[in-house]
């Protein structure tokens, strides 16, 4: 396969162009002359995508079961392994992680949202069975040993691998192959997060960094499936047990704020450690990238002797934290700590996800945080959990630069709707301090640093959105009524300065006449307007894009912008020119920004 | 897919001769599948899925489930052999394969008390209540620790769940509320708050089976509960079933003596061969008391006289020793009215505190007891311990006011 690149323009416009091109050439070829089944193709892709949510939920099911496995394997099955083995075991299997990865399964290094948005938006969804392998393998052996890495991440690119391994076997059409990554990448984080409508909300704000009606019932059917085959074999128990939460004062809001201060600045601190480590160590001799992930897990086992928090994705610990368990100092302290181990693994280059320590860290952050304000302030009644709660949601907000994510996760992971109001006022602020000290979000700095360009949604919100209203002008006189007789029509024609005139054909109907025609000879003026026109035109509305002006616009010289309550009132009219001028105006606007 | 005009459903176009959407298949509106192999493939597929991964997981859980076991049985061994820091280790173990399993949280919290973390011991039956706040065990080890914790209040919302709450997998859940309902009375005893025992001690006699092993325990609890009249009836009850229950006898005896029948506690502890400690002492105490009963059957016209004067004198002494400046001011002034009337009355009674001007004069006897009495009682309030004396005087002179007061006193 030797996919040509394309830009992520390029693909956004794809993925919203509505289905009408032959996806499913292949299979039709193979089709004798009479057909078993005939569904609208969306219908089809709707049934592939429950399918690859279920074949992702037995992989991650595998996958989890694989991270337990390894565990119990490597670090033995008590809960207090011995101090040579909790040194040795991350160290050696270190070894052998950066053995295999950089020999066998080279693109299992890193992050895997950003390999499946590289899938969708370069590669033509497509990734290659060997990454799926190693990230399986490799991810389970770094997790199981104790690096501070988590599932999600690899679940999701397993997820997102499995249904491009589908589509190529179906030998779907490259447009639809594309498709099928994030489909994927969603069932896989799912069924790893047990939270579908998180997992929904993160493909569509991380991977696909586009809202798109077209993709977004598939990307549902097959969170939800996948979701359904995870709790058939391990159970529907929450990942936490989220302590009960009234919001019973509102002075309690003012903690919150607080929370969202300390969620920004720790995800700025953590997103720079990154930016910073990350390519320093790739920098070093290739030898040294054998030794990396094994000095990673050797500085995390010795720090595992006296607090072995920090191993592993750790939600047991974020349920203790949530439960009030440890004193605020060591929740400040295990907050301090994982942030160093995950930033220390995953700079390493060892294969697992950030998604999971994210939470850890806001999680402690935020409970130690609570646990002070109590100390400080005795009559706030906001129990710890709901602190811990909020804090995962600001780092969550800070870092991953997910805010719908961020806020829905946390009610889907509380089912506590009283909630929302705290995570929003913490999330916002989080999210504001992290864009002013951090401007380029952490995937986006991970694609940077790998050489690639990829859309996000950030990005995508920051650019300026034109609308008929930025190009249209008011018309110099009055339409002219179909009705109305050309002798009238040919005064007006005389006084206008515009060379062309919009027409009201009634019911909502428009035409334009040029002056030219209006004058001409060969109509008796008692004649009405209407006997002129030919054809009609399209009309627009104020807040319609501008790009739908410039594809009706063609070949008309105007188009009439009419009210969307009455459409036989004319509010201005639009010219090829006038969208021309707009956009050259907001060409230098957004120039500045960029420069900016 | 076609309709009423012949038109293809999907696009509105002309269907073809043969019924085909030339449009449509042109287009890729819609998809036909005229060969079931993919299909069926995708549907093997998932059918082999999800066999392997039942099988892995099945596989994992089995291994799992035996470690949770394992390291739950080493648990429990190590607990009862007193060794609670190895026993935390190993529930904790077990607490990794099975994070919810209610015998393996509950034995930790019982392993952290016996370490001494009663705070983390706390913590890890709170979140277990929060996931069972009806199960009536997790109520009861909360109630003690908050017990431990010196919050009664919260000690009492616990017991009170745990009265109400569900015993799983216990058959002798009445059996077990029972002896909540026993402890909860106990509890309260202990805080002093007598009354709302007898009221948990009530409600228990009336669910409480009569062959209950458990009707001493409830006796007993009636008698320190102040309610001996109660306590008489189960012990008279048990007694019914065996009269040789020594246990039951020296209960007995002791409601008899607290209801100021000395009689029918004497009968009680002649029956009980051979005497036990208690009973012994007990015997004591009736004879104390008895001392300084000189209405007591069978006492003659000079121990009654030598009764009263013993009476007069631990009163008069009582008196004399009280320290006022140690009552609350704000009933200091009543309590020197009160004590100076005492005085007043201990001044004329004391000409006649000797054997030969209390001969005959049944008056004065009387007189200087109520004046006994009454010392002994509004001492008991302000001075502070008493002595064996006082105390012996105190349940005299409580059982002879009472039974004068009460309507259906003797």
């Amino acid at each position: 396969m030797n996919p040509r690149p394309r830009s992520g323009r390029e693909v956004l416009d794809l993925l919203a162009t509505p289905v009408r091109r032959k996806y499913f050439a292949s299979l039709r070829n193979m089709a004798g002359p009479t057909g078993i089944l005939s569904i609208r193709e969306e219908q089809f892709f709707l049934v592939l995508a429950i399918a690859i949510g279920i074949l992702a939920g037995f992989a991650v099911v595998c996958f989890r079961i694989a991270i337990g496995w390894a565990r119990i394997l490597l670090l033995g099955s008590s809960a207090h392994p011995s101090w040579p083995r909790v040194v040795l075991v991350p160290a050696l299997t270190g070894l052998v992680i950066a053995f295999l990865a950089l020999r066998y399964f080279p693109k299992s290094r890193g992050s895997g949202i950003n390999q499946t948005k590289g899938a969708l938006y370069i590669y033509d969804g497509y990734i290659a069975p060997s990454t799926v392998a190693g990230k399986f393998l490799l991810s389970a052996l770094a997790i199981g040993s104790g690096q501070s890495l988590g599932p999600e991440d690899p679940a999701l690119q397993i997820g997102a691998g499995l249904a491009s391994a589908l589509g190529r076997w179906l030998k779907l059409s490259r447009e639809r192959l594309r498709l099928m990554a994030p489909v994927g990448a969603a069932a896989g984080l799912a069924a790893a997060f047990n939270a579908p409508i998180t997992a929904v909300l993160f493909v569509i704000e991380e991977v696909i960094g586009h809202w798109s009606a077209g993709i977004l019932g598939a990307i549902v059917l097959s969170a939800i499936s996948s979701v359904v085959v995870e709790r058939w074999f391990l159970g529907d128990a929450p990942l936490f047990h989220v302590p009960v939460y009234h919001l019973s004062n509102a002075a309690e809001l003012l903690a919150y704020v607080v929370l969202g201060l300390a969620g920004g600045l720790a995800s700025i601190i953590f997103v720079k450690l990154i930016k910073s480590l990350r390519p320093y160590l790739r920098r070093q001799p290739q030898w040294t990238q054998y030794l990396q992930p094994a000095l990673a897990g050797s500085i995390i086992g010795f720090i595992a002797i006296r607090f072995p928090q920090p191993m592993g994705a750790g939600y047991e610990w974020i349920d203790m934290a949530m439960h009030n368990r440890f004193a605020w100092k060591m929740l400040a302290l295990f907050a301090i700590l994982k942030l160093l181990t995950t930033v220390l693994s995953f700079a390493s280059g060892t294969p697992g996800g950030l998604y999971a320590p994210v939470l850890f860290i806001g999680a402690m952050m935020g409970a130690s945080i609570g646990s002070y304000e109590q100390h400080l302030f005795p009559y706030l009644s906001i129990p710890i959990g709901a602190y811990a709660l909020v804090g995962m949601g600001a780092l969550f907000a800070g870092i991953m630069r997910a805010p719908m994510t961020s806020v829905f996760m946390i009610l889907e992971v509380s089912g506590n709707y009283s909630i929302i109001l705290p995570v929003i006022i913490s999330n916002s602020i989080a999210y504001v301090i992290s864009r002013w000290g951090q401007p380029t979000p952490l995937f986006d700095l991970l694609s940077r640093q790998d050489g690639l360009d990829l859309p996000s949604l950030e990005e995508e919100s920051e650019r300026t959105v034109l609308t008929v209203e930025d190009a249209m002008r008011p018309v110099q006189g009055r339409a002219l009524l179909g009705d109305e007789p050309l002798s009238s029509a040919r005064a007006l024609a005389l006084t206008s300065p515009e060379p062309y005139l919009p027409v009201d054909l009634g019911d909502g109907r428009w035409s334009v006449l040029s002056r030219e025609a209006i004058q001409a000879e060969g109509l008796d003026d008692s004649e009405p307007v209407r006997a002129l026109v030919r054809s009609r035109v399209p009309r627009l509305h104020q807040d319609q894009s501008l790009e739908i002006a410039l594809r009706f616009v063609e070949d008309r010289h105007l188009l009439p912008v009419v009210h969307r309550g009455n459409l036989g009132m004319l509010i201005g009219v639009v010219s090829l020119e006038d969208i021309l001028r707009a956009y050259r105006r907001a060409g230098i606007t957004d120039m500045h920004v960029h420069e900016s | 897919m076609s309709d009423s005009k012949g038109n293809c459903t999907y696009c509105r176009q002309p269907l073809s001769t043969d019924g085909r959407c030339l449009h449509c298949e042109e287009d890729g509106h819609v998809w036909t599948l005229r060969d079931w192999r993919p299909l069926a493939i995708l549907a093997l597929i998932i059918v082999l899925g999800f066999s392997f991964t039942r099988l892995v997981v099945g596989h994992y859980q089995q291994k799992t489930a035996a470690l949770s076991q394992e390291y739950s049985s080493a648990g429990d061994r190590l607990l009862a052999a007193h060794r609670p820091q190895e026993a935390v280790k190993a529930y904790e173990s077990a607490l990794v394969y099975s994070p919810f399993d209610r015998h393996v949280r509950l034995n930790l919290g019982d392993a952290l008390i016996e370490i001494g973390s009663r705070n983390e011991a706390m913590a890890q039956i709170r979140d277990l209540w929060e996931d069972r706040p009806d199960d009536a065990s997790v109520n009861l080890k909360l109630a003690r620790l908050e017990a431990t914790a010196k919050r009664p209040e919260l000690a009492l919302g616990f017991y009170r769940n745990a009265i109400e709450g569900r015993w799983p997998g216990r058959s002798d859940s009445v059996a077990a509320s029972i002896a909540v309902r026993l402890e909860t009375a106990e509890y309260l005893i202990t805080l002093g708050r007598r009354q709302e025992a007898e009221y948990v001690l009530i409600s228990t006699e009336e669910t409480m089976p009569v062959s209950s092993d458990q009707q001493p325990h409830l006796a007993s609890l009636f008698l320190r509960s102040g309610d001996a009249g109660r306590a008489q009836l189960i012990y008279q009850l048990i007694l019914v079933r065996n009269q040789h229950d020594a246990d039951a006898l020296l209960g007995a005896a002791r409601a008899s003596f607290l209801q100021g029948n000395y009689d029918a506690a004497r009968q009680y502890l002649a029956r009980i061969h051979p005497l036990s400690a208690p009973a012994g002492l007990l015997s004591v105490e009736l004879d104390a008391i008895e001392a300084l009963d000189p209405f007591a059957p069978g006492a003659t016209p000079s121990s009654r006289a030598q009764r009263t004067i013993s009476a007069y004198q631990i009163a008069r002494h009582r008196l004399d020793a009280c320290d006022l400046t140690k009552v609350p001011e704000a009933s200091r002034e009543a309590a020197n009215v009160q004590w100076a009337g005492l005085h007043h009355w201990a001044v004329q009674l004391e000409p006649f505190m000797n054997p030969h001007k209390l001969h005959g004069r049944d008056d004065v006897i009387e007189s200087a007891m109520r004046f006994s009495f009454q010392s002994e009682i509004s001492a008991s309030s302000a001075c502070g311990q008493p002595s064996a004396d006082d105390e012996h005087l105190l349940q005299l002179g409580r059982q002879r006011l009472g039974a004068q007061q009460s309507p259906g006193g003797e």
